[in-house]
């Protein structure tokens, strides 16, 4: 072994005794630098659940939709409408749209707060009122039964889709699938039930809705209404999402006779891709909030390792005075103390690198999200905790290392 | 071996500034046995401590076998202490934590090379201090006495050719400075290292062949006595211990 290597290892042999002989004091040292490295590392993995759960939830929506929603309300005094019905958007409208090039889909759809009853119980859902394309749009897939199509649609007939969460409410496990559910006193018959697709980004239960064709809404129970509240478009691939946005403004505006440009639009487009953004938006909030927080704490606790390493020094002030006597150099000294600091703060990153995993997992196990445990986060944050370590131990051990022999030794 | 010449040590604490050696010539030859003594604040821990290289005086000349020391760096200061001397304080000054064993290899940490036989150098000094049943005893677990037999086996583990004592004795009871300068005198008589040590015990002067004494920093007398009293005759004479008699 070369001489420096030599003195360096037995420097480092030393500075661990130093650490292992003084459990509590170390222990309670490396403790703020554990816990600052737990706490960075399990937000970071419950940061990407969160994100990840909203990517799952707008995919499963559908991120390739435009939605238009109505944003004119009707002329007060009209009849047939509430006051809180738009009446900007038709289903000519719809149609219209669903030439347009490169669009696949056009739906036309209203949703509405709505109280049913089946086999004894009342209960309130969601009531979408859509022509079945809505079910492709929106990526649905029945769970059992089959869809309403094209020919109940136009016949307008009285039949239902059910989702999970509702069916559950309103029949426990046993199937709805042949039954009927009322609603303002009228029989619907259940043709089919919903695969469970869970919460939107905005926690809106997916699966607590109640589906049926447009014309039989339009007809039965809106009495006679003529316009709808949205239009969700599926576009075909051959336009960007905003692309397609802009041709369907243009197209919509032309339609309602907003021919100067002064004119504000009676409609709101809206995309998934909006949601992402708002998504990765608050999540980049969220990421640079740990990170002060995980700043602040880490600089808490490098405070620590150096208050304990000042208190050390000063009261390893003899055993400072007789290693310079027997030899110490000023450059041992300080790399003595160095060594100790880079220690405690290897044994708190390690320790709380293990923890923060470890409760990650655990997390992971017990609730909902779903992510890679964050390995390089952990090895970010020890890396971070050596070189907080080794910045608030500086200046300790070179207090330490600025003793003269005959000092440290008088002071006993 | 040392040769100073004219040393002055003067302490500046803010704007008052405290003489402590004002012209010191004083000469040790290899082989010495010798008590820096006189009352406190007369300069005699300053002189050994600069002797010992753990202090730098403000003036003079200090030879170290010839070479003059006082212009050495630290690193320099640091090498020689390591090879060439051996220290003892008054409160032995062992670490707390590691074994007796351990506390004596201190010095090896920091030597240029680490011996190969370090730790049979070390339970060699161990028992030329008579505490080879020690070895793996904390310094809690020993007496003051023993504690001090043991930073005397620190000092010797390096085979130094100069050993120095600040007042070895002044936290011991009487039967252990005898067992103490016992093992000095022998370490003096067979193996001819220097000891040179700082004590206001007479009786413990008594035991040195040269006595220097310092007052107001400057050397009052320095005598030689033709027959220093022998530390193990004295330990002979003591009663014997209640231990030994069961």
């Amino acid at each position: 072994m070369p001489a420096l290597g030599g003195r360096l290892g037995r420097l480092t042999a030393t500075a661990w005794e130093g650490v292992a002989s003084r459990r509590m004091r170390s222990g309670l040292a490396a403790l703020g630098l554990m816990v600052g490295v737990a706490a960075v590392v399990l937000m970071v993995a419950i940061g990407q659940g969160t994100r990840n759960q909203v990517l799952d939830q707008v995919t499963a929506l559908g991120s390739d939709l435009v939605t238009v929603w109505a944003a004119k309300s009707a002329p007060t005094g009209a009849r047939t409408t509430t006051s809180k019905d738009k009446v900007s958007l038709s289903p000519a409208d719809a149609q219209a749209l669903g030439r347009m090039q490169g669009v696949r889909h056009a739906v036309p759809g209203i949703n509405r707060g709505q109280r049913v009853s089946a086999q004894g119980v009342t209960t309130d859902t969601t009531l979408v009122v859509a022509p079945p394309e809505i079910f492709a749009v929106e990526g649905h897939l029945p769970a059992e039964g089959q869809f309403y199509g094209e020919r109940e649609e136009r016949q307008a007939q009285r039949v239902v889709v059910v989702g999970p969460s509702l069916r559950q409410r309103l029949a426990g496990d046993a199937s709805l699938v042949g039954q009927t559910i009322e609603i303002k006193k009228q029989h619907f018959l259940v043709v089919a039930e919903l695969a469970p697709k869970g919460l939107d980004p905005n926690g809106n239960d997916l699966d607590d809705r109640l589906y049926l064709p447009l014309r039989t809404g339009l007809s039965r129970l809106l009495g006679g209404r003529r316009h709808v509240d949205y239009i969700t478009v599926q576009g075909d691939g051959s336009y960007a999402l905003d692309q397609l946005q802009e041709e369907i403004r243009a197209l919509l505006r032309q339609r309602h006779r907003l021919t100067e440009p002064d004119q504000r639009d009676d409609f709101n487009i809206h995309t998934q891709l909006e949601t992402i953004q708002t998504q990765e938006e608050s999540s980049r909030l969220f990421s640079s909030l740990i990170t002060g927080v995980a700043g602040i704490s880490l600089l808490v606790a490098g405070i620590g390792i150096m208050a304990v390493m000042l208190i050390g020094v000063r009261e390893r002030t003899p055993e400072i005075g007789v290693r310079r006597a027997v030899g110490a150099r000023r450059r041992d000294i300080l790399i003595h103390f160095l060594l100790e600091a880079l220690i405690l703060g290897l044994g708190g990153g390690l320790a709380g690198a293990a923890l923060g995993l470890g409760l990650a997992g655990l997390v992971r196990r017990f609730s909902d999200l779903s992510y890679a445990l964050p390995w390089s986060a952990a090895g970010v944050a020890l890396l971070v905790s050596l070189t907080i370590a080794v910045v608030f131990g500086l200046w300790p051990a070179r207090r330490a290392a600025s003793l003269t022999p005959v000092e440290a030794v008088r002071d006993a | 071996m040392i040769q100073l010449r004219g040393i002055t040590k003067i302490y500046a604490t803010g704007k008052v500034t405290t003489p402590a050696l004002l012209g010191v010539d004083l000469d040790m030859a290899r082989g010495d046995f010798a008590a820096i003594m006189g009352p406190s604040g007369s300069g005699k821990s300053t002189v050994m401590h600069i002797m010992g290289l753990l202090d730098r005086p403000t003036d003079g000349s200090y030879l170290l076998e010839g070479q003059e020391v006082t212009g050495l760096s630290d690193d320099g200061l640091a090498a020689l202490r390591n090879q060439r001397m051996g220290f003892v304080f008054q409160s032995f000054h062992l670490l707390p934590t590691a074994t007796a064993l351990k506390n004596v290899l201190l010095p090896f940490v920091y030597s240029p090379r680490y011996p190969a036989d370090a730790e049979e150098r070390g339970r060699r000094a161990l028992t030329a201090v008579g505490l080879e049943h020690r070895l793996h005893h904390r310094p809690g677990e020993l007496s003051g006495g023993e504690c001090q037999r043991v930073a005397v086996a620190r000092a010797l583990v390096t085979d130094p050719e100069v050993i120095f004592a600040d007042e070895p004795t002044g936290n011991l009871d009487r039967r252990s400075t005898y067992e103490v300068m016992a093992i000095l005198q022998r370490l003096n008589r067979d193996e001819g290292k220097t000891v040179v040590l700082v004590t206001h015990d007479n009786h413990v002067g008594e035991m040195c062949r040269r006595v220097v004494r310092l007052v107001y920093g400057r050397i009052e007398s320095d005598t030689v006595a033709p027959q220093p009293l022998d530390a193990i005759a004295l330990l002979a004479a003591l009663p014997p211990r209640e231990e030994d008699r069961r």
